[in-house]
């Protein structure tokens, strides 16, 4: 049985290699490991700030600047994709927390959010004769009604279901317990069945 | 397969399918409970399958490489004002260092004579304390005599 895992276990032995000899100056051995993790860290980022953020590449570049700046403090016991995911949520939570006028995340939502979701994808039923731009719109609404989760349940949901990691490995990215995870994530997940229930039957349909 | 192994096996990673294991299909075959958590797992993976891929960024590590070597011109360059600073600090330093050690010595005699005072005062004191017992036995052994 072949199981896809988003960070193949030989790669740590490499990146240990990789980060021991940046530490001792080879900036060659750092270009390797931002080649091998821009792309996921820049999906990752671009879905917690949200696809049309203009800061997306910034916030990624700082990610690794950082990341190059703290390698001192980086302990080998953990992987170093694991670490460079934390900074990157750490960086785009206070990303997040600069901008003005964007709904906060932590804000439960109300009785008018379905509304609000449906309006702000502006659904509209005669879409649905254009497969192609369907498909679109369910994307969004699903990526919308993802969005609007509490952070805490939004980035273990992103983590998990979106980008693949395991139980385990999403608490050693949040620094919580595996329990915290898996309540995080049946809590997240039966918020958004709550916000997606309307369109449950079109998009399992799709 | 319990059920509970079941579901640790079905949330391990999103790759995975009944088709792949034997034992999960046994189990999802004998367990109604087991056989819908299976069924909803495969809906929300055809939700999270909707969402659409964000496409590659740039690469990024002509910025990462400019932005590391700007920051670390930044650094020397701080650590290069701080050596300035230091060196055209030192002399004055040396020169406070002599007047505040030459003002001590200056005021140390003063304050041996202050305290000189202070002991003859002290002095003083205790041996006028010091009568008042020897009056007191002097007035008892009178007393006992009497």
């Amino acid at each position: 049985m072949t199981v896809t895992l988003p960070y193949p276990a030989k790669l740590e032995d490499t990146e240990r290699d990789l980060v021991r000899q940046v530490r001792e100056g080879d900036s060659d051995a750092y270009r390797l490991l931002v080649e091998s993790h821009q792309t996921r860290i820049h999906r990752l980022v671009a879905r917690l700030l949200g696809v049309d953020h203009g800061a997306i590449d910034d916030v990624v570049q700082d990610v690794f600047v950082r990341a190059y700046f703290s390698l001192d403090k980086f302990r080998q016991d953990a992987q170093f994709g694991t670490w460079i995911t934390r900074i990157a949520i750490n960086r785009a939570r206070d990303e997040l927390k600069k901008q003005s006028g964007r709904v906060p995340f932590d804000e439960e939502f109300g009785e008018g959010a379905l509304g609000k979701l449906q309006a702000s994808i502006g659904i509209d039923t005669a879409d649905e004769e254009q497969p192609e731009e369907t498909h679109n719109l369910a994307g969004r609404l699903v990526t919308r009604a993802v969005a609007e989760l509490p952070e805490r349940f939004r980035i273990t949901i992103m983590l998990k279901d979106i980008e693949g990691y395991s139980y385990q490995e999403v608490s050693e990215i949040l620094k919580c317990s595996l329990g915290t995870v898996k309540s995080r994530h049946a809590r997240g997940r039966a918020k958004l069945k709550q916000l997606l229930s309307p369109y449950l039957d079109q998009l399992v349909r799709r | 397969m319990n059920c509970e192994a079941f579901k640790d096996w079905l949330a391990e990673s999103r790759a995975r399918t009944l088709e792949q294991s034997p034992a999960a299909s046994a189990h999802v075959e004998s367990c109604g409970s087991c056989r819908q958590t299976a069924d909803e797992e495969q809906v929300w993976r055809h939700l999270f399958g909707l969402i659409p891929e964000h496409s590659r960024g740039p690469s990024l590590w002509s910025g990462v490489t400019l932005a590391i070597q700007e920051r670390q011109h930044r650094k020397l360059s701080l650590s290069d004002a701080l050596l300035l600073f230091s060196r055209r600090l030192a002399p004055a330093f040396v020169v406070l260092l002599m007047i505040t050690g030459g003002w001590f010595l200056w005021s140390s005699p003063r304050i041996e004579a202050e305290g000189g005072s202070m002991i003859a005062m002290l002095e003083t004191s205790s041996s006028g304390f010091m009568e008042e017992p020897d009056a007191i036995l002097v007035a008892w052994a009178e007393a006992g005599r009497q």
